[in-house]
């Protein structure tokens, strides 16, 4: 699951660059083969990882082999420390017996409260705080630098998979909250595999030891108290397979028997030195002692780790930045409604606005052309001649009325032309194709001016008229603002 | 690039043949791309004050899973209507021509130049391909009727196409509304009024499924596509929700922290760390309304935070305190319930032996924790740490309830704002205050609204760093606000 988490982040991380439409295409084309997995996130995501088979299911890869190589790094490291402590503990020249009270306290006693912090280690953390010793290695291992241990780890790792789990490591970092149960199981996880380890080799090492040797054990403390207890704890301890292994049983006899001393080259306390096979019959007891109480709770514990690191890993998968959205396009439809619009500009090289110049209006009359209904009650002018364009007059109509007003300013009846145009309405290439058409019919020379006509309350848009007019390039066009004389619309 | 090259193009990426088209038309400057906009839910359609910002027409496929309901097409504005129709009624007298000459009209001069607006508007409503095509004409009701407008709707006349005319409001008056219904009812069998900047999301779909009443076989796919909007804007809330909690359970549960030497006084430090932690809490708050406005579609809505009112106001400001916060009785309730809560199972463990008293003193000690609590930001220790020869000045989580309420209500009314914020607007996201003076510290919560969401609050201090708790109080906090984000939410003036 740890390739997974890596993975899936991985992938997530390229998507960014993707757009949102080929993204949805792409993940809606999966969705029938990942539909199984609906209501499990994390396996949908691992296995939309997998279907898409990029970027992200070759970083899944590297971290895999990546954790593999530590697991087994790990795993030989726990066997031969294990093999190294068994085979010192059980070390057996002829010269001396093995000490069983030793490989008690060493693989009983000592693993059993090693095993019992981690039990309490385990617990939920509101729990471990009230536990001083654990509290304290909790906050041990929350000091522990992630990037010394990695720069350790890296050492064993080839370069592909070293780069995925760095990759993987800052990520993680950067998101402690939804990974940091990730890390804190997974180095439990660790450690058990290293526990574990140790057993197994304890314990192949013994049980290479006593295949090829014939070693002789007995027991032996200082403690008194200690030693009257021996049977009692003997006989406790091999209570678990006692029936099902009587032979891995000691008898009272044969801790009686075997009670050793070592005071001028080693003495038994029976009168006579028990024999060879007696002293090796404590093999299976400590056999038993090696399995029950150091590899199968350490199997059980690496098994609950594992499990509880799968779990986390499944847990932070799930709450990946922009996991969601991977989901929400895997399982909900999509609707989408915006569009990639082609670019659209103002007309380039063009004044982004023109001002309307503070001029009034000349004294001499003026032809008056009224577009479109222009409100022109009150007009600043003397009008020499008014007509109407635009609006709902035809083409020919408007032919009519150009006509007309060349005619009056050529025979200067008119000084100029004005348009009265809606102050509150934009400019249209049709205004402007009448005023091009103007200038052709009186050639150069006589001004025309816009007039932008405000009707009360309405918007006045003179600002785009001027910008508008000043696009056609006419030096004897225009615009000007309108007197203050507000007046009702037509 | 060539008329017929770019119509491909515009269809290229989704498959429309199934389609109905609905051409949004009109005067220049009339609202058209905003009504676009705000049905498309898509800001980065063009549109400015300025004419002529749209020059070529532009397609926007409603879809859903890659399948493509119905097409938005927005349009530029009618530049020469007279001139066209004059041209349209020289080719024929006849009613049953009209439409083909529409379309001859649009062959001829797609390529001579004279009309590239008016072909650009209607060659989307004459194409034949697809569902076939409604017309959307728009005006805008806030300026005087005006005879200018008369040959353009003559001319979507010709075209033979269902119309719809909409009446748009730019100047927020409706004071020409009637004169244009007036007008536009004798050109179209369907006008409506429609603000594109202010329509609320219900209004929205209400014109979609109006657009299926221009036609019949229209009506089911219009249908389909309003669910599916629906069902957008249901997860659109729930995203808005969950960045709401989690802009709530970062706040609730952030804390600063400093090394000083062993025997530095550590109230500089505090007071140091306090300023750092309000800063961080505005950050966190400034954080959670970006992935509100991500949720509802705004990316990059720019908030008119110095100015104007209320959401914009410093968090720990006194207008905040005043319209959002908590009064110190509210706020002594409010413990009062929680710690009446765990005095009633203790009440209850008793099998009532205790005769409540454990209900009335764990009332008691709750207000009173949270009266004489109720200046305090947050939690302040002074940690010694004798191997290191230092100590550490911790600033949080936060405990003050008042305060909470506030990142509440703040957070509430921002995303009632930004969800009723339409496409269309392009001003600063700000927000006026509405409601009576004198309320007194209010805000948009009631206090039993507050004691249910404190709660969660209260399992997120629990949580510390237990991430799954954290996860767990984050969710309960969601499920809790999911009822509260569907209220109405204006703020009332203090």
């Amino acid at each position: 699951m740890l390739g997974a988490l890596a993975g899936v982040a991985r992938q997530i991380e390229v998507d960014r660059s993707i757009g949102v439409r080929s993204l949805a295409e792409r993940d809606r084309a999966l969705r029938p083969a990942l539909a199984r997995h609906q209501g499990r996130p994390a396996r949908q995501l691992d296995a939309w990882m997998r279907a898409i088979d990029a970027e992200g299911a070759a970083t899944a890869e590297q971290v895999r082999a990546a954790m593999w190589t530590i697991g087994m790094a790990l795993s030989v490291l726990g066997i031969f420390i294990g093999a190294g402590l068994g085979a010192a503990v059980f070390h057996y020249d002829g010269s001396r017996p093995v000490n069983v009270t030793l490989a008690l306290w060493v693989f009983v006693a000592a693993q059993g409260a090693l095993l019992l912090l981690m039990m309490i280690a385990l617990l939920p953390r509101p729990l471990v705080r009230w536990v001083a010793p654990v509290a304290a290695l909790e906050r041990l291992l929350q000091s522990v630098n992630l990037g010394l241990l990695w720069r350790a780890a890296a050492r064993v790792l080839p370069a592909g998979s070293r780069a995925a789990v760095q990759a993987a490591m800052t990520s993680g970092l950067r998101h402690e909250r939804i990974h940091g149960e990730v890390y804190r199981w997974q180095l439990l996880r660790w450690s058990q595999v290293v526990a574990l380890s140790f057993q197994l080799g304890v314990t192949g090492t013994f049980a290479v030891k006593i295949g090829v040797q014939d070693i002789a054990f007995a027991w032996s403390t200082q403690v008194e108290s200690l030693a009257r207890g021996m049977p009692r704890i003997v006989n406790a301890l091999s209570s678990p397979w006692a029936r099902v292994w009587p032979q891995a049983r000691p008898s009272p006899e044969l801790v009686e028997a075997t009670r050793y001393a070592r005071l001028r080259g080693g003495e038994f306390g029976t009168q006579s030195p028990p024999d060879a096979e007696t002293l090796g019959q404590w093999w299976p007891f400590l056999m038993a002692c090696l399995i029950v109480y150091g590899a199968v709770p350490r199997l059980l514990t690496w098994s609950y780790t594992a499990y509880r690191a799968r779990r986390a890993a499944e847990w932070s998968l799930a709450r990946l930045p922009d996991a969601d959205l991977v989901l929400a396009r895997l399982n909900e439809v999509e609707v989408s409604t915006s569009a990639e619009p082609h670019g659209v500009t103002l007309h380039p090289n063009e004044p982004a606005t023109a001002s309307v110049p503070d001029e009034s209006l000349p004294p001499a009359p003026q032809a008056f052309v009224n577009w479109a209904a222009a409100p022109d009650a009150a007009l600043p002018f003397v009008v020499a001649l008014r007509v109407a364009m635009g609006g709902r007059n035809s083409p020919e109509d408007d032919e009519r009325a150009v006509a007309a007003i060349a005619h009056a300013v050529r025979s200067g009846a008119a000084g100029g032309v004005v348009i009265g145009v809606r102050a509150w309405e934009v400019p249209t290439e049709a205004l402007f194709d009448a005023v091009r058409a103007l200038r052709a019919a009186l050639d150069a020379g006589p001004m025309v001016t816009l007039l932008p006509l405000q009707a009360k309350g309405e918007p006045d848009r003179s600002v785009q008229w001027a910008t508008h007019a000043a696009r056609l390039g006419d030096p004897w066009l225009r615009v000007l603002h309108e007197p203050d004389t507000a007046q009702d619309p037509a | 690039m060539d008329p017929s090259e770019r119509a491909r193009s515009l269809e290229a990426a989704a498959d429309t043949s199934a389609a109905p088209r609905f051409v949004v038309v009109g005067h220049p400057n009339k609202g058209k791309s905003s009504i676009v906009a705000t049905l498309a839910q898509d800001a980065s359609v063009a549109i400015a004050d300025e004419s002529g910002t749209t020059r070529t027409s532009t397609a926007y496929p409603m879809q859903v899973d890659g399948r493509v309901l119905y097409v938005l097409v927005d349009t530029p504005g009618f530049q020469r209507p007279s001139a066209a129709l004059g041209e349209l009624a020289a080719r024929t007298k006849s009613a049953g021509e009209r439409p083909g000459a529409v379309r001859a009209f649009i062959a001829e001069h797609e390529l001579s130049g004279r009309f590239p607006d008016e072909c650009e508007l209607l060659r989307p409503i004459m194409d034949e391909g697809g569902a076939g095509a409604g017309v959307l004409y728009v005006v805008d009701g806030s300026v005087p009727y005006g005879p200018e407008y008369e040959p353009e709707m003559e001319i979507l006349r010709w075209s033979g196409r269902p119309r719809m005319a909409l009446i748009n409001l730019i100047g927020e008056r409706e004071d020409h509304v009637v004169e244009w219904r007036t007008a536009l009812g004798q050109y179209f069998s369907v006008v409506r009024v429609f603000d594109a900047v202010t329509a609320e999301f219900d209004r929205q779909l209400e014109l979609l499924r109006a657009f299926g009443q221009l036609h019949d076989p229209w009506r089911a796919i219009m249908d389909e596509a309003v669910r599916a909007l629906s069902r957008r804007r249901e997860r659109q809330l729930n995203a808005a929700t969950r960045a709401i909690a989690r802009m709530l359970a970062d706040a609730a549960t952030h804390v600063e922290t400093r090394r000083i030497a062993f025997d530095e006084a550590p109230d500089a430090a505090k007071a140091g760390l306090l300023d750092r932690y309000r800063d961080r809490l505005r950050e966190i708050e400034h954080r959670g309304r970006d992935a509100v406005e991500r949720a509802y579609g705004h990316p990059a809505l720019e908030r008119d935070e110095p100015a104007l009112a209320l959401i914009g106001a410093d968090l720990f400001s006194a207008a905040t305190e005043q319209l959002f916060g908590l009064t110190r009785l509210q706020a002594a309730q409010i413990g009062a319930a929680g710690g009446a809560g765990f005095g009633l199972l203790l009440d209850l463990a008793a099998q009532g032996l205790s005769l409540g008293m454990a209900t009335v003193a764990g009332g008691a000690a709750g207000a009173a924790a949270a009266w004489f609590g109720f200046d305090r930001l947050a939690r302040v220790e002074v940690l010694d740490m004798h191997a290191l020869g230092a100590k550490e000045v911790r600033v949080g989580p936060l405990d003050n309830v008042s305060v909470r309420h506030a990142m509440i209500g703040r957070a509430l009314v921002h995303q009632a704002i930004v969800a009723a914020r339409t496409h269309a607007a392009r001003d600063r996201l700000s927000i006026t205050l509405q409601g009576s003076a004198g309320q007194g510290a209010t805000g948009t919560l009631s206090v039993q609204d507050s004691r249910n969401l404190d709660k969660h609050f209260k399992a997120l201090a629990r949580a510390g760093r237990d991430e799954r708790a954290l996860a767990d109080a984050e969710d309960g906090l969601r499920e809790a606000l999911a009822p509260l984000m569907r209220r109405e939410h204006t703020p009332r003036a203090g």
